[in-house]
């Protein structure tokens, strides 16, 4: 039983990509943004759920990689355009994350979101100076050529939860996440650690905004920076369990199926039960998914 | 060369002065002890020494070297580790994980895989070897106080600060933990320095104690000078000593 | 420069500051005394509107029963929650150790519910009703009935709270809980007692706040997300659990708003909101007014 739970996400990700052999556009669809919420998800974990910062903003990276890969259509080829976005987001976290991440607790949930919205609120402005309001990208790659590019991404941020939970790096991280003070005085150096866990978790939104902006082949604003982006991907892993790399997977999977269930005929039905289902699982699981999984089989 | 050495240390936060004009050295291989009613500024004088907060006055020389300024977690590369008078364990974490944790950033050889081990062992040097895959939230206090000093030895420290760990422990316990405190630090070839409310340890375990009032130095020496001071018993008129 | 003098705008910035005191005075109470971080404080006073309009509407008698029944209907709600959830929550010593972000995904799922609710039972179009339509000359300005009366009631409700914190028993009892809960149960204090009721004051105020917003702009499901991020803005400004603060906070946050979009135009209003409210956080992480914390 164990070493199959272990490699749950292993199935997984083979199953995501012998999806494309028999499936028609519109399953293929659901994939893809199947694929795009397990890659916020786990590199919202990388940075939320090992270190318990809890950012209500990570849209933020995935509009900023997203915009930089409209900005550069049709100038930068886009096997290139695409890491550049996840750089840039994550250079921009880099450039941040030391002021922001002195700030403790609940301020920092705050900020985050505040941060979201102040990025988003310029990028309106600028794009209205420049006299854009939307922009349509024509001749976009396909969406088999994308689903493979999203597949890729996802695996890439699975990996990253693996490996670093596993690492020296990620025991910090969850040290401080259970005390600071004390992490510290073992000799964790948080300042740094987190300043890096912010800028990783940047990395890969910031390649995933590319991609879906290229995929709807339309670049909005408000869109892209939705808080609705963020809070969703708070919910997944909260959901799924926001300490192993299963979790983020197990949330998406369970949230994207009830949406494609309901969301057609009973949009607001699904968000109700999205609200009660975020309820009883702080109260009741707090683990999540994947806590109660382990409950059950083990490890 | 002492290992450690106070030079007219102070401390305020804000309006209160928490320390004030502290000096006393420490030798390689002593075991020290540090005494005082409660509000003494003990713990601030720990705090300071770790790194957790810096002094507003006065200096601080590890090996000769000052390290105000230096953080906490740079303090602990340099080999010092501290416990928490009221524990700070991890406790969504496991016994082991708290333990490797100490292991994995302190003072010598970082690599995973031996952190593994040497976090092992010792949590069989403070007995919570049959514990290491129990959550740390779910120990008693005493286990917890055992786990601080079990994470503070892993980081394979030159100087341990130990706080009021047998704070609660009934006498026979408070011999266990004697025992095992002398132990730890022939094994470890370690200095250590240690904060007791519990005057009779404080006594038979040090060689020197250090007796503080109001965040002052009232009194240095053995333990039998100490017990015979006069400005410390006027200080503590009534204290069992 | 005509403009930025006008009474007109005076009287708009005032309105906006009251109107934004009054949520975060709601926020504050919910916050500062359980550290519950309520983002669905919005939905609040998005309740107390349409729970407003509906009693307008059904009972034509004006607006005065909405000041009653919306800070009724929130309040109730109110208690219905903190019995339901957040005791439990408080009680459970390993969920309360995070208890902000706990809480906040708590009342995240709470506003997901109540807004789609709302969506579900009324639709999502916008709804609005003008209490008093006529146009009152106050000499240096005029103001249509329905907004001076979120002005006076607004202003009103806002004074008697700092009076009450100041000079009453249970203001002082409430300032001692936000300082230490421990040391004011010690003291003698109900803290439980006076939880549950700062928790029901809160969602009320909320919805006495949505009653007034209901008069003077539109009802929407989805409208009580910018004042919850008003709220949140203004108690950071002024200092988590400072009741006062909350109140001056708001009137800060309503001027800046009215006279920052009047002096630049109204696009900039978010990124100026914004803008302060991140500079602020990150210079002095606890507010304008409020206290340093010592990390131990």
């Amino acid at each position: 039983m164990k070493p199959v739970s272990r490699l749950l996400p292993v199935f997984f990700f083979a199953a995501m990509a012998s999806l494309p052999l028999f499936a028609g556009d519109y399953y293929q669809g659901v994939g893809f943004q199947l694929l795009m919420w397990i890659a916020l998800s786990q590199s919202w974990v990388l940075l939320s759920g090992l270190t318990g910062y809890i950012s209500l903003g990570h849209a933020v990276f995935y509009g900023l990689g997203g915009y930089l890969t409209v900005l550069t259509w049709h100038i930068v080829p886009l096997p290139l355009a695409i890491p550049l976005s996840g750089l840039t987001a994550a250079l921009f976290a880099a450039m941040i994350g030391y002021p922001v991440m002195r700030v403790r607790g609940p301020y920092f949930v705050i900020l985050t979101f505040g941060l979201a919205e102040l990025v988003k609120y310029i990028v309106i402005n600028v794009e209205a100076a420049l006299g854009k309001f939307g922009r349509l990208m024509m001749g976009a790659p396909g969406l088999s050529t994308l689903y493979w590019a999203m597949l890729v991404l996802a695996v890439a941020a699975t990996l990253l939860v693996v490996l670093i939970g596993r690492s020296r790096f990620g025991a910090g991280l969850r040290a401080i996440r259970e005390d600071e003070p004390a992490a510290e005085t073992a000799g964790v150096p948080a300042a740094r650690y987190k300043l890096a866990a912010f800028a990783l978790s940047a990395l890969i939104p910031g390649m995933v905004g590319g991609l879906v902006a290229l995929r709807t082949s339309y670049f909005e604003p408000q869109q892209i920076f939705s808080p609705t982006i963020s809070f969703t991907v708070v919910t997944m892993a909260m959901i799924g369990g926001s300490d192993r790399a299963r979790g983020p997977i197990m949330g998406a999977l369970f949230l994207v199926l009830l949406s494609e269930l309901l969301w057609a005929n009973l949009a607001e039905l699904y968000m109700i039960i999205l609200g009660l289902l975020l309820i009883g699982f702080v109260l009741f699981a707090p683990t999540g998914l994947d806590g109660l999984l382990r409950r059950r089989i083990g490890r | 060369m002492k290992l450690l050495e106070l030079n007219a240390v102070g401390k305020r936060f804000g309006g209160l002065k928490a320390l004030d004009n502290v000096s006393f050295a420490v030798e390689a291989g002593e075991m020290m002890g540090l005494m005082g009613a409660n509000g003494a500024g003990k713990t601030t004088l720990f705090s300071l020494i770790a790194g957790n907060e810096r002094p507003t006055a006065g200096e601080i020389r590890l090996d000769g070297q000052s390290v105000v300024g230096c953080r906490a977690d740079q303090m602990a590369a340099r080999g010092i580790a501290r416990t928490f008078q009221i524990v700070r364990p991890f406790r969504g974490l496991t016994v082991r994980e708290n333990a490797r944790i100490g292991a994995l950033f302190g003072s010598a050889d970082r690599r995973p895989a031996a952190a593994e081990d040497f976090a092992q062992d010792i949590l069989a040097d403070v007995g919570l070897a049959d514990r290491a895959d129990a959550l740390a939230g779910s120990l008693t206090l005493a286990g917890q106080k055992r786990l601080e000093i079990a994470r503070a030895l892993a980081q394979r420290p030159r100087l341990l600060l130990l706080d009021e760990v047998m704070a609660g422990l009934t006498p026979s316990e408070v011999a266990d933990a004697m025992t095992m405190i002398r132990r730890i630090k022939e094994k470890h070839g370690l200095t250590v320095l240690v904060i007791e409310h519990v005057m009779s340890a404080l006594m038979e375990l040090c060689q020197r104690i250090v007796v503080l009032h109001h965040g002052m130095k009232i009194a240095e020496g053995a333990p039998s000078d100490i017990a015979r001071d006069p400005r410390v018993l006027d200080a503590y008129l009534g204290v069992e000593a | 420069m005509d403009l930025l003098l006008s009474p007109q705008l005076l009287a708009a910035a005032l309105i906006a500051g009251a109107l934004y005191a009054l949520v975060a005075l709601g926020l504050n109470l919910i916050y500062g005394t359980m550290r519950l971080l309520n983002v669905a404080h919005g939905e609040l006073v998005m309740l107390g509107g349409y729970v407003a309009y509906w009693s307008f509407s059904l009972l034509g008698a004006g607006p005065w029963p909405a000041l009653i029944l919306s800070p009724l209907a929130t309040g109730l709600l109110g208690y219905a929650l903190y019995r339901g959830l957040f005791r439990r929550l408080l009680a459970n010593s390993a969920l309360a150790q995070r208890i902000e972000a706990n809480s906040l995904l708590l009342f995240f799922g709470v506003s997901i519910i109540l807004q789609n609710l709302v969506s579900l039972a009324f639709t999502a179009t916008p709804r609005g009703y003008q209490p008093f339509d006529a146009m009152v000359d106050l000499g240096v300005a005029t103001l249509t009935g329905g907004r001076l009366l979120v002005l006076i009631v607004a202003g009103i409700v806002t004074i008697t709270a700092v009076l009450l914190l100041h000079f009453n028993t249970v203001g002082l009892a409430i300032k001692a809980l936000i300082q230490n809960r421990e040391a004011a149960s010690l003291a003698g204090i109900d803290t439980e007692k006076l939880e549950r009721w700062s928790f029901i004051a809160g969602f009320a105020v909320a919805g006495l706040a949505g009653a007034l917003v209901s008069m003077v702009e539109q009802l929407s499901p989805f409208m009580g997300f910018p004042y919850m991020i008003a709220a949140f803005v203004i108690i950071i400004l002024g200092g988590l659990g400072n009741l006062t603060g909350s109140l001056i906070g708001g009137l800060i946050l309503g001027l800046l708003e009215t006279y920052g979009v009047a002096l630049t135009s109204p696009n900039y209003r978010s990124v100026l909101v914004y803008g302060v409210f991140i500079a602020v956080l990150l210079i002095r992480p606890q507010g304008l007014l409020g206290r340093a914390q010592i990390v131990r």
